[in-house]
């Protein structure tokens, strides 16, 4: 089986290499005899020709002519042929020395140059079936030829597998333009890092732990304000640190390496050029296959933020003690205020009883001395000082109210204002009306006191006409009760309005109707502490109503 | 018509006016003719205490006024609230002033009776009169 397989191989081979002559043997068939008969000759001499026998015995020449007899070959024809082996076997020679070449000096992993080494291999074997075919024109070598051929078709062979294996990885690989793109996209975004380092301020670190070396990147050493490129240590960054802070990066960096923990840290540098300097330095460990290999992060420039932040925090913190200091000054002036109007109830009102009870006092004693005049006087003395206790009492009423503090709660309106009426306006209820009132939120002392001056106003300005009609009511909308108190007495021009709330102010006079223009001042006061509004319309001579806007929730 | 010659009213008052009007109308009512008039603070409790070392009979009423010099009236009604000897001595503080500070004060202190003197002088002579009556014959007072 096996010689069978040589003999067919050899045959085959045989005639490859007497390709050349087919054309001659057309044209002269008596060599072609000749080739026919050696061969004849030789296959039927060496009939029993074993494996072994064919190699120990490769370069055996005795059973065949050589080529040039071997049919007729002009002379341009043998060398043309000898001539283009030649030229085929050292380029197919060249090739592999190119490669041998190429494989030392550009690194390449073993795989790959296992696969050049078989490319080189099959290429220079193919060299040898050439260089082979033109020996085989003076020595005729056909079974050192067989077996070169033998080889090469089993390198080639071998080398089209791998070829087949590999082809589909290859396609993977990028072509030359793809590359080209590649590389601009990549140093495009090399660029873009750059920027954004630059303009972030932001520059990263790598320290191995091996060596206990450090690289900066070249934003790390301008913040540093430390010449590029320097060789750094661990010890040496952490000594760039401010004195204060140099405990905190050193226990970072050991518990990184410790207890695999990252950290994340504002700390002030000390540069180069001696200046402070606020950085952000962050840093993890890298660890492959359960082994600290590195430390790496990132160091960042915050100096500026940092600074303004600080800058803002003691602003707020100022502003924070200007707030107190002027709630205590205010608190102060409030004390001093509510004991000037604590000596005002006093003091003021002392001399007024005296002035007033010994008018009385001279009147009740010497009335038999004093003419009509005399008595006159007397009584404007007294009428005086009982009007200037009043405007004291209420101006201290006035004050008391700015100074108290409002204690909301639910209130009954109806129920509030119905007793108002009955204790405070007996003489008046038959002709004040109460509708419907609701329940609001509110310092039931203070609304009271809202209730019983407007009621107090209603009932003097109508108190000239002759059937007063007073009424409180109330209407409501999604958020606000609007209360209503009405009546129909001497009203007053709408153009003096906006006089109405003003403290002291009066539209009317004294001898027409009494009062110290202190009432509704104090009325506007205690609504805008509910945050709600007070105003009023009127028409002369045909009454006026006051109205109160206020919350339905407080 | 004088009921008894005994110290009925002792009057705690600075203002010489005040003291006048206020003697004025206790002794419109010619009921009660012995008033104690001292003017402060100071001659107030050493009068009271002197004249309960003496043995002497206790005041039906005193009035006492807020705004007195040296020591004012929440003092002297505080010291006579804490002196065993003159707590039971009936005290109306009578005052110009109505503020909430000085009642919530007076009534801790254990006052009698807080009155808030009219700037009007025929109600002043009123209410003063009232008073007086009131304590000095309705009101009893412990013996001893």
């Amino acid at each position: 089986m096996e010689k069978n397989l040589l003999t067919i191989l050899s045959i085959v081979l045989l005639c490859c290499s007497c390709n050349p002559s087919k054309t001659t043997e057309l044209i002269d068939t008596e060599s072609v005899v000749v080739c026919v008969s050696g061969m004849a000759t030789e296959e039927a001499s060496k009939s029993g020709t074993t494996v072994s026998s064919y190699f120990s015995n490769l370069l055996t020449t005795e059973y065949w002519p050589a080529r040039w007899t071997c049919g007729q070959w002009t002379e341009t024809e043998g060398w043309m042929y000898i001539a283009s082996d030649a030229a085929i076997f050292l380029s197919y020679l060249s090739i592999p020395i190119m490669l041998l070449f190429y494989i030392r000096r550009r690194k390449l992993d073993l795989k790959l140059k296992a696969i050049v080494a078989l490319f080189g291999a099959f290429i220079l074997l193919c060299g040898f079936t050439h260089l082979i075919d033109v020996v085989i024109f003076w020595e005729p070598v056909y079974r050192l030829s067989g077996f070169v051929k033998l080889l090469t078709g089993v390198v080639s062979l071998g080398t089209a597998c791998v070829l087949g294996l590999v082809i589909p990885q290859a396609l993977k690989f990028k072509s030359p333009d793809e590359v080209k793109i590649s590389e601009e996209k990549l140093s495009h975004l090399k660029d873009l890092l750059h920027e954004m380092s630059d303009i972030t301020m932001l520059g990263s670190w790598e320290v191995d732990i091996k060596s206990n070396k450090a690289s900066w990147s070249d934003m790390v050493y301008d913040i540093h304000e430390v010449e590029r490129g320097i060789e750094i240590k661990v010890e040496d960054g952490i000594n760039y640190y401010h004195p204060d802070h140099r405990e905190i990066i050193s226990k970072a960096v050991k518990d990184a390496i410790a207890k695999n923990e990252g950290w994340d840290l504002e700390l002030i540098i000390i540069t180069k050029s001696n200046k402070e300097k606020w950085v952000r330095a962050i840093g993890q460990p890298v660890v492959v296959k359960g082994k600290l290999k590195k430390l790496r992060g990132l160091f960042q420039d915050i100096d500026q933020k940092k600074r303004n932040e600080l800058k803002l925090e003691e602003t707020s913190k100022n502003l924070e003690q200007l707030v107190e200091d002027r709630t205590s000054e205010l608190r102060k002036a409030n004390q001093e205020l509510e004991s000037f109007s604590y000596s005002v109830s006093h003091d003021l009102r002392a001399p007024l009883r005296a002035i007033n009870g010994f008018a009385e006092a001279l009147n009740q004693d010497c009335k038999d001395q004093l003419d009509d005049q005399a008595s006159q006087f007397l009584e404007r003395i007294t009428a005086n000082s009982t009007k200037m206790g009043q405007l004291i009492d209420d101006l201290l009423e006035f004050s008391r109210m700015n100074r108290k503090e409002t204690n909301f709660r639910e209130i009954d309106l109806q129920s509030m204002i119905t007793k108002t009426v009955k204790e405070i306006f007996p003489d008046a209820s038959k002709s004040i009306k109460i509708n419907k009132l609701p329940t609001i939120v509110g310092d039931k002392e203070m609304l009271e006191q809202v209730f019983t001056n407007l009621l107090s106003n209603a009932v003097k300005y109508s108190s000239k006409v002759a059937k007063p009609a007073i009424t409180v009511s109330a209407e409501e909308n999604l958020n606000h009760h609007i209360l209503t108190v009405a009546d129909n007495g001497v009203g007053f021009d709408m153009q003096y309005a906006d006089k109405l709330f003003g403290v002291f102010e009066r539209l009317h006079r004294d001898s027409e109707f009494e009062g110290t223009g202190v009432g509704l001042a104090l009325c506007q006061k205690i609504i805008n502490a509910h945050q709600g509004e007070i105003w009023a319309e009127s028409k002369l001579g045909e009454g006026s109503s006051f109205h109160l806007k206020l919350k339905k929730t407080s | 018509m004088n009921i008894t010659s005994e110290v009925q009213i002792v009057l705690i008052e600075d203002s010489d006016d005040d003291a006048a009007l206020t003697m004025r109308a206790i002794k419109s009512s010619n009921l009660v003719n012995d008033i104690v008039w001292l003017k402060d603070g100071e001659e107030a409790i050493n009068y009271l205490k002197s004249e309960n070392e003496a043995g002497e009979a206790k005041p039906k009423l005193i009035l006492l006024d807020l705004k007195l010099p040296k020591i004012n009236g929440i003092e002297v009604l505080e010291r006579i609230k804490q002196d065993e000897d003159l707590k039971k001595m009936p005290v109306v503080v009578m005052t110009s002033s109505k503020e909430s500070k000085d009642l919530d004060r007076c009534y801790s202190l254990g006052v009698n009776s807080y009155v808030v003197k009219p700037i009007d002088f025929s109600r002043f002579m009123d209410v003063t009169k009232k008073v007086s009556l009131y304590w000095v014959l309705i009101n009893q007072i412990p013996k001893d």
